[in-house]
């Protein structure tokens, strides 16, 4: 039952477990540039999501040719390219915001940043 | 005000006049939405006039005044809204119009709903109203110069206060509403407790701004007694009692006010013989301390009649029986002072029945902040007094108190006004003849004739 | 013509915010006319779109022409129209403040205009996805102009405002995705009708709500998602403490607001309570401790964030109860909190600038001093303590209102608590700037008010006076609009009439 699952959805599970490492990343995490990453991770697990939603069995790219038959659903995958363009812009800026925090106090680290933010 | 050079006064004068505006809306309001925009428009307007000598502790009495207020504020939102509510049926709205003899809709409304809206409002205005215990504000807001003490004390807020209860007993719930729903009886103990409890307080004052103060308190609740005892000649004295208690504590402010300014006394212990310094001022005092008490011929005396005749018919003996000792405690708060500003002196003099406990007496704080000018706004507008041009307020505040009689005695300065100058005089003179013919003649002072009118256009009450 | 405003609407500022990067090859100076004179005719649209809403009903509009629910569709009812207005006026009014006081770059008034896109787009969407992208685009301006500091904290802030609101517009994804997988549609009526069909047990669906709704309040900055707010706010420079302030959240709650009413629908609310009451125990502990926490704040600015905490609370209070007036109140509180807010945030700038206070204790005795600022930000603080008869007051009678009607009665206790809770740190600021001896003195002006950037100018313009004063005027004269958004309102949300 459970290898049955395992079997048939471990797209799912990769998905939560991107998710997870994301997230935890996000969170725990000192260095800023660490956290970007962990954010991306977070996005791309996001992305597979939508598009194993899209998948269907023997489905063909939705392209339509002569032959038709079933297609996978062509919208998610529409979707997901505008996503990571969001994606790459949000990580533009803020390796932007890095690169100017780097450059003004001299670190990454959340820890040493919060004591001279604080000071 | 002017006179003395004060500070910040474009400040005053401007919150002064927004006070008096919204006191008039409060007068004017046609439905309980109003009146609660206008009782919260008095707020705010009136928190610069307490908070104006900008000292700590003239901030700390602003604090206090604004989270009293905007708390029984919140008190009184609360209470209109449930009102609308239940007037309402389902989702369509209701109504918070004035009707005389209350709100049809309110009668068939969950009672206990409709206690709970009773008790909002009548939270919500007895802050204002210095209903007991939620008066603390009151004493403190005595910082505020004297014509401030004026209108907070004696008309524009705590009759606000006075006003939303009596338009929430009339014009909302309505007496049979009110008897229906048996919240009358917890009022007027409130109102009762109030009165005596406050004047065993103001015995215990030296300062006479406080004492004052306490005794505007326990007026007040004279206000709401009668107003909850539900009985057609009982509505009628508390609704008079209404101009009657602001013509005489005016008059009382005044006086206070006067002496402060004319000889910097504060405490009562400090005035023995003060009679011979201002003549007509304490006659005027005594004109109006008697009325407080209910002398007969004084406008106290009227209003306070009707109410002890409407306890009475009611059945009501422990609330008579409340006003009666009230009364022998007004004038054990308010003899003393007459008595030894005309017949002692201040090289002998008795003891008075101060109770110089912790709680009262020479070691509470002194409440006023030290630059009051005395006479109406208007008049004290017109005329700088020279006499006054070192009075500078807060930063001489501790020479300024020296307080109590010259060494070698007060001076005669005779019964032609040679006290002061007439700009104090005429409002105090003025204010205790009005207190006079509305004592002797009430109904040819329109006043009677007003409320009586109110109160017979209520169904179901005979006055 | 009238069918084209809302794709204009996103158009207008878009195009309008490439220019000024183009332009700054000539000159770095052209930024500001170029934005007023796009906002001048993106108000205008406004108005018009908001005026044909309020007289003809609701406009839809299918973008590309697919066919709906295929394409994307942009749908402009009474809220949507109130929201759009209120972005471009206030949008237009800041600019005013800017010109004295902003960062006067080429790049800044592009990212402005950019802001004005999202929060547009966002106010004119039908399309769940579409709400997604706008909320990036929102994000990544807000992001760039809290940045455009002078001080390197401001990066600080918003590299911490960008994550959490990433992951906050990440959620609210994912929660698209569920619903993607469970009904195949992303058109916000159609999504309506299928979950319906679909019954509103279904786990999936639940899911969905949690992931959108909860990611929707982060952009919202409900306690305890509320951390990047108050760095955000306190880092920005002025005029972009303001714009965001005003607006970011307030568009955010308005989609919190589109997802309740127009996706999941009020029915879903009955269907489900533990939603419901969810949402309104979050936004009552919102409302609380969003007091609390700015009660203890020494700095104007981050009290103010902390404030907006507490108000979106009460805002957030009023759509989970969901009955006709409460909404009309969270609508109404929506907008005035946003015109009060902003002026709030304004009004700081203009008494730093003058004076160089930026603390509670700062502001004693500033009063005399900065007379303008001071009598507007009092002003602007009594009505949002909810002193009649501003704007404060009137949102927050609607709301008590419906909650009474709801009977819900320990919302209504927290709800008028809120009054008292809002007017402990308003009044603390108010006597402080009129009856207490000043901390900071002429001639210690200097240190603080560093950004007199142009030597000769006053460091406060009539502009930067005149958006302060507006704004005050505006939190009491926008009563009048009430019974007109009220009307509108109701006619053009149809599934709150059945109620």
């Amino acid at each position: 039952m459970i290898l049955d699952l395992l079997q048939t959805h471990y797209n799912y599970y990769a998905v939560v477990v991107l998710l997870g490492i994301g997230l935890y990343m996000l969170v725990e995490s000192g260095n800023l540039v660490k956290k970007v990453i962990g954010m991306n991770i977070f996005q791309t697990g996001i992305f597979l999501f939508f598009i194993t939603l899209a998948f269907r069995a023997g489905g063909n790219p939705p392209v339509i040719e002569d032959g038709g038959g079933p297609y996978v659903s062509p919208l998610p995958h529409v979707l997901i390219l505008t996503a990571i363009v969001v994606g790459v812009s949000l990580t533009a800026v803020a390796l932007a915001l890095i690169i100017r925090i780097y450059s003004e106090y001299g670190t990454l680290d959340e820890e040493t940043l919060k004591q001279l933010y604080y000071d | 005000m002017r006179g003395l050079n004060e500070h910040a006064q474009t400040r005053y004068f401007a919150a002064f006049a927004a006070s008096l505006a919204s006191a008039i809306g409060v007068a004017f309001s046609a439905n309980l939405l109003t009146l609660f925009v206008f009782y919260e428009l008095l707020t705010v307007s009136t928190y610069p006039l307490v908070t104006h000598d900008e000292t700590e502790q003239a901030r700390a009495a602003g604090r206090k005044y604004l989270a009293y207020t905007f708390g029984g504020g919140v008190a009184v939102l609360g209470g209109t809204v449930l009102v609308f509510f239940l007037t309402g049926t389902g989702m369509t709205g209701g109504t918070t119009a004035f009707t005389p003899g209350g709100i049809a809709a309110l009668a068939n409304a969950d009672p206990t709903l409709a206690r709970a809206a009773f008790a909002l409002l009548v939270a919500g205005f007895g802050v204002k109203a210095a209903l007991m215990p939620m008066h603390s504000w009151l004493p403190d807001a005595m910082v505020a110069p004297t014509p401030v003490s004026g209108l907070l004390h004696a008309v524009a807020v705590v009759k606000s206060g006075v006003f939303g209860i009596a338009r929430v007993v009339l014009d909302v719930f309505g007496p049979d509403v009110m008897a229906d729903l048996g919240v009358d009886l917890p009022l007027a103990a409130v109102a009762a407790f109030t009165l005596l409890t406050a004047s065993v307080i103001a015995l215990r004052k030296d300062n006479l701004k406080r004492r004052l103060a306490y005794s505007t308190i326990s007026q007040l609740s004279y206000i709401v007694l009668g107003l909850a005892l539900l009985e057609g000649p009982a509505l009628v004295g508390g609704l008079l009692h209404i101009p009657a208690h602001a013509f005489m504590k005016l008059t009382l402010f005044f006086c206070a006010g006067a002496i402060h300014v004319e000889t910097h006394t504060d405490d009562i212990s400090d005035m023995a013989g003060i009679g011979t310094r201002m003549p007509l001022t304490m006659v005027a005092f005594g004109v109006a301390a008697a009325g407080m008490a209910g002398i007969p011929l004084v406008a106290g005396f009227v209003s306070k009649w009707y109410i002890i005749i409407g306890a009475l018919e009611g059945g009501s003996l422990v609330f008579a029986a409340a006003l009666l000792v009230s009364g022998v405690l007004n004038i054990a708060y308010f003899w003393p002072i007459v008595y030894q500003a005309f017949f002692e002196s201040p090289d002998s003099y008795d003891e008075k029945p101060l109770l110089e406990e912790v709680l009262g007496g020479r070691t509470a704080v002194r409440a006023d902040g030290g630059d009051e000018a005395v006479t109406e706004p208007d008049a004290d507008a017109e005329m700088p007094r020279p006499e006054h041009v070192d009075h500078l307020g807060k930063h001489h505040e501790d020479h300024e108190h020296h307080g109590g009689p010259p060494a070698d005695g007060w001076d005669d300065r005779g019964w032609l006004g040679g006290e002061s100058t007439w700009f104090m005089l005429a409002p105090i003179l003025t204010a205790a003849t009005l207190s006079l013919l509305l004592g002797t003649v009430p109904d040819t002072a329109v006043f009677l004739r007003i409320v009586e009118a109110v109160v017979t256009g209520l169904p179901g009450v005979v006055v | 013509m009238i069918e084209q405003l809302p794709v204009l609407l996103v158009v207008v500022p878009i195009v309008g915010g490439a220019v000024p990067l183009v332009a700054s090859l000539v000159s770095n100076r052209s930024g500001w006319p170029i934005a007023a004179l796009t906002l001048a005719v993106h108000t205008a649209l406004a108005g018009w779109l908001a005026w044909a809403v309020g007289t003809g009903g609701t406009i839809d509009y299918a973008v590309g022409g697919f066919a709906i629910p295929y394409g994307i569709e942009l749908v402009v009812d009474g809220l949507s129209a109130a929201v759009v207005a209120l972005v471009s006026a206030v949008a237009l009014g800041l600019l005013a403040y800017a010109r004295r006081a902003g960062p006067r770059s080429n790049a800044f008034y592009s990212q402005y205009l950019l802001l004005v896109t999202g929060l547009s787009g966002m106010a004119v969407t039908g399309d769940v996805f579409n709400l997604y992208v706008f909320l990036e685009i929102t994000g990544l301006a807000a992001y760039g102009l809290v940045a455009s500091g002078r001080e390197a904290s401001s990066a600080v802030a918003a590299l911490k405002y960008l994550i959490i609101g990433t992951v906050g517009a990440s959620l609210y994804l994912l929660g698209v995705g569920y619903l993607l997988a469970v009904t195949g549609t992303l058109n916000m009526g159609d999504l309506a009708g299928k979950i319906a069909a679909i019954g509103y047990g279904s786990p999936l669906v639940l899911t969905a709500f949690a992931l959108m709704v909860g990611g929707l309040t982060v952009k919202v900055a409900l306690f305890p998602l509320h951390t990047w707010q108050p760095d955000a706010y306190a880092n920005a420079p002025d005029t972009v403490s303001a714009f965001i302030s005003a607006l970011v959240s307030t568009v955010a709650a308005y989609a919190l607001a589109r997802v309740l009413f127009s996706v999941f629908t009020v029915d879903f609310l009955t269907a489900v309570p533990v939603a419901r009451w969810t949402l309104v125990g979050l936004a009552c502990v919102s409302i609380v401790a969003g007091s609390a926490l700015a009660v203890s704040q020494s700095s104007v600015q981050r009290m103010l964030a902390y404030s907006s905490v507490s108000q979106f609370g009460l805002v957030v209070a009023g759509f989970a109860i969901a009955t006709p007036t409460a909404v009309v109140g969270a609508t109404v509180h929506l907008l005035g909190h946003a015109v009060m807010k902003g002026g709030l945030f304004a009004a700081t700038g203009v008494i730093e600038r003058e004076t160089g206070a930026s603390t509670v204790n700062g502001y004693a005795g500033m009063g005399g001093r900065v007379p303008v600022g001071a009598m507007g930000f009092s002003v602007l603080a009594l009505a949002m303590v909810g002193v009649p008869p501003a704007i404060g007051f009137v949102g927050k009678w609607y709301i008590v209102l419906g909650a009474v009607r709801a009977q819900i009665w320990p919302v209504v206790v927290v709800l008028l608590a809120s009054t008292l809770l809002t007017l402990a740190y308003f009044a603390k600021l108010v006597e402080r700037l009129y009856f207490a001896e000043p901390t900071i003195y002429e001639g210690e002006d200097d240190a603080g008010a560093a950004p007199v950037a142009d030597g000769g100018d006053s460091p406060v313009s009539t502009g930067m006076l005149a958006v302060v004063v507006g704004a005050a005027v505006l939190a009491v004269a926008l009563v009048a609009a009430v019974p007109a958004l009220e009307q509108t309102l109701l006619e053009t949300l149809p599934p709150l009439l059945d109620q």
